[in-house]
């Protein structure tokens, strides 16, 4: 889902286009064309820039061969997807992958009986995992904790909502049995949360990323280990079931920062990072 | 009003301004060419409202440094508080202080019951909520720093080297010199095997960060919500966490310290040698 947010700058940069395009018809001949032309563009490149800005600045700066230095002695590949560091010779690359693992999180949606098989067999599952990386690597949680009441208000109106449907759902002349099944399981998913709660859980977010590093002779047998790495990454977690995502561009500035001090609230780490969970 | 939202609106309105004013102007006061080069520039200016909202950083380093090495920032990223045992970072204002803390929880699935293994994984979902604030959790796999070990190795060798020179030139008797042979012989053995692999050690901690309006208090501040996590973990799962200091901190924010020099080097040379081969 995306980020009310972020939603919010696309409009009011559309706005722009919108007037481009209603007074750009004051134009004539080819000048119209011409003006509706780069009216489309910018309209294309605000989409491309709100949604999926990680890839089209670091695609669009490495293009022109732009790298960036970030502290000193910290450089970013030009691919924008590493950190660079050379020391006596020695090219070290840093690379983070998002990887939403921990089955603990209260967005999850999973029946109790199957959390429960989950998590008996995650430390066999996480120990085969990593028993097949012969690599330096480090899997990260920041978490940061929840306002408790809120978390139950949002969990008692979708309960309400599900309840609802289903009331609905029983009142119609041929109700479906597999709709009312699915209705009932969302039900019981959102009980299950809310007992957690009531239970004295704390409802969390969180942001899970993988880092590892990688070393070479040079800065390019160092970014090739790294990708040889990740992919191994990928691989071993493959039993887990979970999108494993390459960060790049800000997202990576901002782990980067974060190693010396993390961010200060959840507001914070909502505006830098879009995988939060 | 956030000075990154400020930017944005104020480039947003540059550029409207410049859109409708390019098409409203009459041609006879402006010519066509003119006036589409006005819209076009109009248009850039929306593109670089919303390229700023996410990229100021990037944008001024570029708008500065004007070549393709662009630096953002040439500061050195942290510097150690006075105890050693925090990273402070500037920040606006004041300091963030950045507290590291072992967690030293070795157990294997391989010794739990199915239930262990489900109360284990519930265990790791406690620790990981029981933070107020933000926090970090990592477990990682690091190259075990064998340097002083390989040092050692090669002392003793260069011992028994000189004690059979010696015992040689001497001319002892020859048990005693089988006997040297064989001490130096074992040595050998013990450092090729050493160097023919690269260990790891699995290493988990957890880091907290604070901040505070001078060095001090964000240490202090830093330190007491170590405390607090520490007292935690040890309470759910019956270890002694403790803060990590010194030079051991730098394993897990510096990549050289995460793979040590000497090894990689032992290591790098050995794939050259044997690409050659």
């Amino acid at each position: 889902m995306i980020d009310p947010e972020k939603l919010i700058f696309i409009i009011v940069s559309f706005l722009v286009v919108l007037i481009g395009f209603a007074f750009g018809s004051s134009f004539k001949g080819a000048y119209y064309y011409i003006a509706m032309f780069f009216v489309l563009i910018t309209a294309i490149f605000i989409l491309l820039m709100g949604f999926a800005d990680t890839i089209v600045f670091p695609a669009l700066m490495s293009s022109i061969g732009m790298r960036f230095q970030i502290a000193e002695g910290y450089w970013m590949s030009k691919e924008q997807n590493s950190i660079i560091k050379n020391v006596n010779g020695l090219y070290y690359a840093t690379g983070y992958i998002s990887a939403n693992l921990f089955t603990y999180t209260f967005k999850l949606e999973m029946p109790p009986e199957e959390e429960e098989s989950k998590m008996e067999q995650a430390p066999s599952n996480w120990e085969r995992a990593i028993s097949a990386l012969k690599f330096p690597w480090k899997y990260n949680v920041i978490s940061a904790g929840l306002d408790v009441q809120d978390i139950r208000n949002e969990l008692e109106g979708k309960r309400s909502f599900q309840e609802f449907q289903l009331a609905r759902l029983m009142q119609s002349s041929n109700p479906s049995a597999t709709a009312m099944q699915d209705i009932q399981r969302e039900i019981n998913i959102i009980q299950a949360k809310m007992d957690r709660i009531s239970g004295g859980e704390k409802p969390i977010a969180t942001l899970m990323y993988i880092e590892t590093t990688a070393v070479g002779v040079s800065e390019k047998a160092a970014a090739d280990s790294l990708y040889s790495q990740i992919s191994s990454i990928s691989t071993a977690m493959g039993s887990f079931d979970i999108e494993l995502n390459r960060i790049k561009g800000r997202e990576l500035l901002a782990l980067f920062r974060s190693n010396f001090s993390l961010q200060d609230s959840i507001g914070e780490i909502n505006d830098v990072f879009d995988k939060m969970s | 009003m956030n000075a990154k939202i400020l930017f944005f609106i104020i480039l947003v309105a540059i550029s409207a301004g410049i859109v409708a004013a390019s098409a409203i102007i009459p041609p006879a006061q402006l010519p066509n060419p003119v006036k589409i080069i006005l819209f076009i520039i109009g248009l850039l200016f929306d593109v670089f409202a919303i390229f700023f909202k996410d990229y100021s950083e990037f944008m001024i380093g570029i708008a500065k440094h004007r070549s393709k090495s662009v630096v953002i920032n040439s500061e050195v990223p942290y510097t150690f508080s006075t105890s050693k045992d925090a990273l402070v970072v500037k920040s606006g204002d004041g300091y963030k202080a950045t507290v590291y803390i072992k967690i030293p929880v070795y157990r294997s699935s391989t010794d739990m019951k199915a239930e262990e293994r489900v109360e284990f994984a519930r265990l790791v979902g406690r620790m990981v909520g029981q933070s107020r604030g933000i926090a970090r959790y990592t477990t990682g796999m690091f190259v075990m720093n064998k340097d002083m070990y390989i040092q050692q190795l090669r002392e003793s060798i260069n011992a028994a080297e000189n004690e059979e020179s010696a015992m040689v030139a001497s001319g002892a008797p020859t048990a005693e010199l089988n006997n040297i042979r064989g001490k130096l012989s074992m040595w050998r053995n013990i450092l090729d095997t050493v160097n023919s692999s690269i260990s790891y050690e699995q290493i988990s901690y957890a880091s907290v960060t604070s901040f505070g309006t001078n060095e001090f208090e964000a240490v202090s501040i830093a330190q007491q919500r170590g405390r607090e996590l520490i007292s935690g973990i040890g309470t759910l799962f019956g270890v002694q966490p403790a803060v990590i200091t010194g030079n051991e901190l730098l394993r897990f924010i510096e990549p050289e310290y995460q793979i040590p020099y000497s090894t990689t080097a032992e290591n790098i040379s050995k794939s050259v040698e044997e690409e050659v081969i």
